[in-house]
């Protein structure tokens, strides 16, 4: 039928430029969504070692700033942020003693406060969920008579991972030594 | 758009003449020809054309967050994260420190000489200036300073460069006598690395003036 043939010899991409222009555009898409999804899986990542880094100091800061911060109208709640701040033998111990430190501090009538000029990780575990810290922070305590007096700290702790965040399992001050005994405790 | 000769463009008169043959022709054309555009067909340049679109938005997202995670990992911070390269940094920090801090007054020059070696960039200026008092003042003293770190931690550390807190154990001692001071001191380094080297650029006591 000469209608059958006039028809396929019309046939054809030249027929349908519609067709042939989505498809090409559609081909390109492809490739190119292909090439941006590889790009993007291949790309290095935030590792969870650098996560955990980050909290443990961020946290930690805190927890030494809580520990150097009392004041002797809100005793309680200073110990209490304390024990929020700890776990391990530090908390035990804050738990332990505290009805005593608590009347020794209202006693004294004492104000605390504390700066960190610096901190910084010596040892970090991700996978025991351990790390080790040092602090070097400004501490100033104002006696219910006197003059504030100031003087510069220094501070080493250990974080302990808890499922409420990284706590303090242990805090003391750095002891000045002789310095040919020294060795590098990190 | 009819193409062909099946197309009839003034069809009244003549089917009003012979109506039976032209239902005829176009009762067969069905059956000898299949439709030239089935409906699916006629849909694929708009299934095309929404692809590409969604395709084009995703693939230029993924290029837009593959190019972000590029940018951050250059400067990533490898404190505690790198071992290797966080202990190569706090070793060489720790022996600059150890050296530069520790005289006597016996040989001022020594420290002096090794300290250019360990020092880069504006350290070294204010280095010189304040040792140039060491020098003057140790000998009457017969002064001898023994510097020791005595714990590191590591805040910064990219490629090029690291800053690092710092407790230092100080010693002072006159010698002939059984004189000594102890100190502890406490800074943070800034350190650049030249050549494989970790040099001392910086050196900040927190006093508002380093």
């Amino acid at each position: 039928m000469t209608s059958v043939t006039a028809r396929l010899s019309v046939a054809g991409w030249r027929s349908r430029p519609l067709l042939t222009t989505s498809a090409a555009l559609f081909a390109v898409a492809v490739i190119f969504a292909a090439w941006a999804g590889a790009s993007w899986l291949t790309a290095p990542r935030a590792s969870a070692a650098a996560q955990a880094r980050d909290d443990a100091l961020r946290e930690g800061e805190q927890a030494v700033l809580n520990f150097n911060t009392l004041s002797y109208r809100t005793v309680g709640q200073g110990v209490r942020l304390w024990e929020q701040s700890s776990t391990g033998a530090l908390h035990s111990e804050i738990a332990s003693g505290q009805s005593a430190f608590e009347q020794q501090i209202e006693q004294a009538k004492s104000v605390t406060t504390a700066k960190i000029l610096d901190a910084a990780l010596t040892t970090l575990n991700v996978r025991a969920g351990t790390a080790s810290i040092i602090v070097a922070m400004q501490i100033t305590v104002t006696p219910a008579n006197g003059a504030a007096a100031t003087k510069q700290s220094r501070q080493k702790g250990v974080l302990t991972r808890t499922p409420s965040g990284w706590k303090l399992s242990s805090l003391e001050q750095v002891p000045v030594g002789a310095a040919s005994s020294a060795g590098k405790t990190g | 758009m009819p193409i062909g000769p099946s197309y009839r463009p003034i069809a009244e008169p003549e089917s009003a003449a012979v109506p039976t043959i032209t239902e005829e022709v176009v009762t067969e054309s069905p059956a000898a020809v299949p439709s030239p555009r089935p409906r699916w067909r006629r849909m694929l340049p708009v299934v095309f054309g929404a692809a590409t679109v969604v395709l084009g938005a995703l693939g230029g997202w993924a290029a837009v967050q593959g190019h972000d995670l590029r940018a951050n990992a250059a400067s990533a911070n490898d404190a505690l994260v790198n071992a290797s390269a966080t202990r190569t940094v706090t070793r060489d920090v720790t022996s600059a420190v150890n050296t530069i801090f520790s005289y006597s007054y016996a040989d001022t020059a020594r420290t002096r000489t090794a300290a250019q070696r360990l020092l880069t960039g504006p350290a070294i200026r204010q280095y010189n200036q304040l040792f140039a008092l060491v020098q003057q003042q140790a000998p009457k003293e017969k002064l001898v300073v023994t510097t020791r770190v005595t714990n590191v931690g590591v805040e910064l550390l990219t490629g090029g460069s690291a800053r690092l807190l710092i407790f230092a154990n100080q010693e002072d001692s006159r010698a002939g006598t059984s004189q000594a001071t102890y100190g502890g001191a406490m800074f943070a380094v800034t350190a650049v690395n030249e050549h494989g080297r970790w040099l001392i650029e910086s050196i900040d006591t927190f006093t508002g003036s380093s």
